[in-house]
């Protein structure tokens, strides 16, 4: 089997460093896609993300990755992992901004709630994700498995009951990860979470679409 | 919420260096290698303060930022003088995570907020250094090596995180490289203040400290001496904060 070409996508503000260093520990062909033209001969697709998330569709869009993300991921069923705001991206919208997501994903984005009795907001540090029986990507270990987060806003479980493959609880229980069909996406920051974050780098760069 | 503990790397000519109280800096290894080392064994986080940058007026050495970034898979905060978006979109790029502003913000605070609309608050880090050397805590200036006068550091504390940081590095100078302990009277004074997570740093020179620091509400604590002249490492630092009962990863 050949290497995958995985094209990690940069939209000019996200850390693509670590991640480009973090895939670079296994076999693979990595391109930086700085535009949306450089996804086209991708066999997976890399979207991490820093950031707001009105900036970085912004990016996205300025870019011409929306579109091309569209055509690869959509229509042609290139396996897509996004990371952070990369999976943040694939919703409607969010309650950090205005513009529109990607909307493969229904519904909104929220922000964790803030007052005396909630978790301090933003959610920055390790923490548990239990994984769902039906996850693919973390299959190979144990749940609850620590990954690292950095975030203030979330998917809720309500628009990914179907999808949601990994569950976390910061005040309340939300989405850590979701996979359907060939899009997964990790809130979670895997390319900062040591031994357990390369283990699920290394499972989807074996996905094949 | 797991409690972290963070290396506190100092740069200096391409090397890591550690001092006493900001001062007399001894050289203390090589970064890569260095950040490998707290990789193998743990590290929640690693930090990495560029210590000339500020009063050499440049930015932070992203050389060895990026030699760094390629050995740790777990985040790096960067500080050194960082004034501007470009400057932290720089440091981005060779591989921080996140951004520490220290003498930048109190120079021009609204950058807090301009690098937390960009990158998002959680990748700001506010650095406030205090003094109480002559009585009464002050904020220091690094570039002066001197209290600063006229602003009190309360006051500056609640103005960064309202501008926007999403974390504090409070940093205890005159206990630095001391070992005489972290400054608890320092945390529950700012944690009164701020509900964002506070990484305690300064002082520590024994593994009772930092549990004592930690039940008593850091999120984090930052270590350089401890790390560097001790026989003390993460993993053995970790195990026992774990075994007295803290929520620690190992």
């Amino acid at each position: 089997m050949s290497a995958p070409r995985v094209a990690v996508v940069d939209y000019g503000l996200a850390n693509i460093r670590s991640v480009v260093n973090a895939l670079n520990c296994f076999e693979a062909d990595i391109t930086i896609a700085e535009n949306g033209s450089a996804l086209a001969d991708a066999s997976l697709i890399v979207l991490p993300g820093v950031g707001s998330f009105d900036a970085g569709m912004r990016g996205l869009n300025e870019r011409g990755h929306v579109e091309a993300l569209q055509r690869r991921v959509i229509e042609a069923g290139v396996p897509y992992l996004g990371i952070c705001l990369g999976m943040q991206f694939l919703f409607d919208g969010s309650a950090e901004g205005s513009a529109a997501g990607l909307g493969w994903v229904k519904g909104r984005i929220e922000r964790f709630p803030s007052g005396a009795d909630q978790p301090k907001v933003p959610h920055v540090g390790w923490n548990e994700v239990e994984i769902a029986p039906s996850s693919n990507l973390m299959s190979a270990m144990v749940s609850p498995a620590d990954f690292y987060f950095v975030h203030s806003y979330y998917a809720p479980l309500a628009h990914t009951d179907a999808i949601a493959s990994g569950i976390c609880d910061y005040g309340a229980r939300f989405c850590a990860a979701l996979e359907r069909d060939n899009i997964a996406a990790v809130q979670f920051h895997p390319e900062k979470s040591q031994l357990g974050g390369m283990k699920l780098l290394e499972t989807f760069l074996q996905v094949t679409a | 919420m797991l409690k972290r503990i963070i290396p506190s790397l100092l740069l200096r000519g391409g090397r890591l260096v550690k001092g006493v109280t900001y001062a007399h800096h001894r050289d203390a290894g090589r970064p890569e290698t260095t950040g490998r080392a707290h990789n193998a064994q743990g590290a929640d986080e690693l930090l990495l303060i560029d210590i000339d940058a500020s009063r050499e007026k440049r930015e932070p050495d992203l050389a060895s930022v990026a030699s760094v970034a390629r050995a740790c898979f777990m985040p790096l905060t960067v500080g050194g003088n960082i004034n501007s978006v470009e400057t932290a979109q720089r440091c981005m790029k060779a591989g921080a995570d996140k951004i520490c502003l220290t003498t930048t913000a109190l120079d021009n605070p609204e950058l807090i907020g301009k690098l937390a609309h960009v990158f998002g608050a959680q990748a700001i880090v506010i650095g406030i250094d205090v003094t109480a050397t002559g009585g009464g805590r002050k904020l220091y200036d690094y570039r002066t090596g001197k209290a600063l006068q006229g602003v009190v550091w309360t006051d500056w504390l609640k103005r960064a995180v309202g501008e926007g940081a999403g974390e504090v590095r409070l940093m205890s100078v005159d206990r630095e490289g001391t070992r005489v302990g972290l400054d608890m009277a320092l945390l529950e004074e700012a944690s009164a203040l701020v509900d964002v997570p506070i990484i305690l740093e300064g002082g520590a020179g024994s593994l009772d400290q930092i549990r004592d620091a930690m039940r008593a509400g850091a999120d984090a604590v930052a270590l350089g001496t401890m790390l560097v002249f001790s026989d003390n490492n993460i993993f053995k630092v970790k195990s026992f904060l774990k075994n007295a009962g803290l929520e620690i990863r190992l």
